[in-house]
């Protein structure tokens, strides 16, 4: 493969390849030559809710001849090494999906293989109960992803509050949200989980990564955010310096933690409890409650508290409210550290579910909490709380008529299907609109 | 440590093929972002969207390649349309988060099961560019100088988006040097007072937008010549910050500067990849015990993160630009 095209193929798919972190990875049983850099080759990863599904077996065959076969490793990677270009037909051996694992399409009856270079081959698994005919009604399928959606409608809102809170306070749309997230979820799980940590309890690790978190916000508005607006840099310079810090963030996280998604000790795969039509764990209950609590205080401090009042005149009014005697630069460093906690909170409820804890969770995330703030409109915090419901639930539901790929596309049409129609948000004020 | 074999891997990128696509993208960035203030972070989107247009046009429709690259270039200027309609009325950070959604979705839907059929899903579509390369004029060999050469594959797809690079600026210079291109300036500046002037700002921006999304769609339609390849995953949304980088690197609202920003910026990172690649071999300075061979990839991104901090915070006029014309500047 020429060098230049390895470049783009290398960076496109540089998620892939996070996930096959550490050559190893590509110690894949093979019947044909092993595959190198220069020969053709067909492989892929098998996922379900991007946890690795080993042990399937993939065969690629041109015309009635076998020309290859791989059993996908503990990352759920595989491949084939392939004689060169040509049309060839991939399948799964679907008797070696682990039970409640089935495949959309386990064959793909013509494959086109361009050149010697490594191509991906892409399988759509999915967990047979979140759509299984197990004795469900179609309305319980549906009530089920309801509740889910509540549950990450509400993790989405926890998140977007304290986005919305910093736009609100700084004028800053902060890409780099989603870092502040994944960071709360990876330190949570540095304390709760790794092998040589100090294996907490889980509470404690969330509150733990909730205040490294608000650390990493405080730190970020004294050292990076507060210098720049005393430079007068302009909202677009730094909304352009988040960017950078979140390339910058996320790509430390994956050095550091590698690519593989991580559970929590705790709480890892617990058994659904009935309750009535609906089937979840209790974990999932819990997650809820805590998240509605958490969002129960926010809202009372902003409206009750001295505090509150003070973030909300500053949201309103910087310049008047520092003129009235508010500690502007106070309220700012402290809506940085009650967003990234609530952006940790976040996290580890998040990293509780079944993605697991991941380098690139928040970013994956941070568009679905950019619908939610839009959608409340831009500096609500009870916006963005609405805001989250509303996709969540929209994006979760969606799944019961939309194959579950196009989940995270929900999102965002309504985020723009907001935009044409109100673009000030459900709660926005109309003036704020340029 | 192998220091020629660096630096000639560092020119040999700043030349190839990803800097003249970078450059393309990012001379379409500059008419939208440097020129006109618009903030698209969806330059990825219309990269997509010009080569999905121009392989499906010829894999589903069976299109003569050149009536393919229009279709994809019209593509683009559609998606624009629909983009800048609902937003452009709006202020600048409702179009970055729109364009960034639309670039995200688009590749989510084209990499869906429902329309495997058309855009081939997750494994794309490949060999639609044939009659580009059967037309290749240059004769089979190596071509270069020293360590650095191209085959005549890579040369001919090379030169020709570099020509295209070429023709792009000229247009971009004689428009903003003509009465458009001030009016679109002064919008930048201050949308307020050029309304007052009995501008339509709308349809200025709109032209802007649509100029610069089709640039990016013929950036689009060279990048999946090369790949002779198109799957979704070629447009991720790192396209949009790269070329950001490279536009800022080599210095906003500048002809030359996205030019010579997106060289800088494929010279810096292959560099350092080769660099970082080099030393851990060598265990250079001792990095061979602190980075894992596998993860250099990953340091480019760290890398084009920081740079993008720091050239905002302390250069935001890059290599060429003027302080007073620079967006990120003072406000």
């Amino acid at each position: 493969m020429p060098k230049a095209g390895r470049v783009v193929v290398v960076f496109g798919l540089a998620s892939i390849s996070a996930l096959l972190s550490g050559g190893r990875a590509h110690a894949v049983t093979t019947t044909t030559t092993t595959s190198t850099a220069s020969a053709a080759s067909i492989g892929g990863m098998l996922t379900v809710d991007n946890h690795p599904v080993p042990g399937v077996r993939v065969t690629a065959s041109r015309g009635a001849a076998e020309v290859g076969h791989a059993v996908s490793d503990r990352r759920g990677a595989w491949r084939i090494g392939v004689p060169g270009p040509g049309t060839y037909k991939v399948a799964l051996d679907v008797s070696t999906l682990p039970s409640g694992v089935r495949a959309e399409r386990p064959e793909l009856a013509e494959y086109r293989v361009f050149g010697s270079f490594a191509q991906s081959a892409g399988f759509t698994l999915s967990a047979g109960q979140s759509k299984a005919p197990g004795g469900q009604s179609r309305l319980d399928v549906f009530l089920n992803l309801f509740v889910s959606g509540i549950r990450f409608g509400l993790i989405v809102g926890l998140c977007a509050v304290g986005l919305s809170l910093i736009y609100g306070t700084t004028g800053l749309v902060n890409f780099a949200h989603g870092e502040l997230v994944t960071f709360g979820a990876l330190i949570a799980w540095l304390v709760n989980t790794m092998s040589s940590g100090p294996k907490l309890p889980l509470v404690l690790a969330a509150i733990i990564g909730m205040i490294a978190t608000g650390l990493l916000g405080a730190t970020l508005e004294l050292g990076l955010w507060r210098p720049m607006v005393r430079r007068r840099s302009g909202a677009s310079g730094r909304m352009l310096v988040s960017i950078g810090l979140a390339l910058f963030l996320r790509y430390i996280y994956e050095v550091i933690f590698k690519g593989a998604p991580r559970s929590f000790r705790q709480y890892a795969a617990p058994s659904p409890v009935k309750l009535g039509p609906l089937q979840s764990p209790v974990r999932d209950y819990v997650i809820m409650a805590i998240c509605l609590a958490t969002l129960l205080v926010v809202g009372t401090m902003l409206r009750r508290t001295r505090l509150g009042t003070a973030i909300r005149a500053v949201s309103d009014e910087r310049d008047l409210s520092s003129a009235s005697g508010i500690n502007v630069e106070g309220v700012t460093l402290l809506v940085w550290i009650s967003g990234g906690m609530l952006a940790a909170l976040g996290g580890v409820m998040l990293g509780m579910g079944s993605q697991g804890v991941q380098w690139n969770m928040g970013f994956r995330l941070l568009l679905t909490i950019f619908a939610a703030v839009v959608l409340g409109g831009l500096g609500n915090p009870y916006g963005a709380m609405a805001g989250g419901l509303v996709v969540g639930v929209a994006s979760q539901v969606g799944t019961y008529w939309l194959p579950s790929d196009l989940q995270f596309a929900i999102a965002l049409v309504i985020l723009i299907l907001v935009l044409l129609a109100r673009p000030q948000g459900i709660l926005g004020v109309r003036e704020r609109i340029g | 440590m192998n220091w020629t074999g660096i630096l000639s891997d560092g020119v040999r990128a700043g030349l190839g093929i990803n800097a003249a696509i970078y450059a393309l993208a990012a001379v379409g960035l500059n008419v939208q972002f440097g020129y006109a203030g618009l903030w698209n972070f969806g330059q990825a989107g219309f990269l997509l969207v010009g080569g999905y247009g121009t392989a499906i046009a010829v894999s589903s429709w069976g299109l003569w390649l050149p009536w393919a690259v229009l279709v994809g270039i019209a593509a683009s200027i559609l998606l624009g349309l629909l983009l800048g309609v609902p937003t452009l009325r709006l202020r600048g950070d409702y179009l970055a988060i729109v364009t960034i959604a639309a670039a995200e979705i688009l590749r989510i839907v084209v990499n869906s099961t429902k329309v495997q059929s058309v855009t081939g899903g997750p494994q794309g579509i490949g060999g639609f560019a044939n009659w580009f390369f059967d037309h290749n004029p240059i004769a089979r060999g190596r071509y270069g100088f020293g360590t650095i050469t191209y085959d005549q594959r890579q040369l001919w797809v090379t030169l020709v988006t570099w020509v295209l690079v070429a023709l792009a600026s000229v247009l971009v210079a004689l428009l903003v040097h003509s009465p458009w291109g001030r009016v679109v300036r002064a919008i930048r500046e201050d949308e307020d007072a050029v309304r007052s002037l009995g501008k339509n700002v709308y349809s200025y921006k709109m032209q802007a937008l649509l100029l610069g999304g089709a640039i990016g769609g013929v950036a689009g339609i060279m990048l999946v010549f090369d790949q002779q390849f198109i799957q979704p995953d070629l447009f991720q949304s790192a396209i949009t910050f790269y070329a950001f980088a490279a536009l800022i690197l080599g210095g906003t609202a500048r002809i030359l500067g996205p030019i010579l920003g997106a060289i800088a910026f494929w010279f810096l990172v292959e560099g350092a990849d080769s660099f970082l690649g080099n030393a851990v071999d060598h265990n250079f300075l001792g990095v061979g015990h602190l980075v894992d061979p596998t993860q250099i990839g990953t340091f480019r991104f760290v890398l084009v993160g920081l740079v993008i901090m720091l050239l905002v915070i302390f250069r935001p006029q890059g290599f060429l630009g003027s302080r007073q014309e620079v967006m990120l500047g003072e406000q």
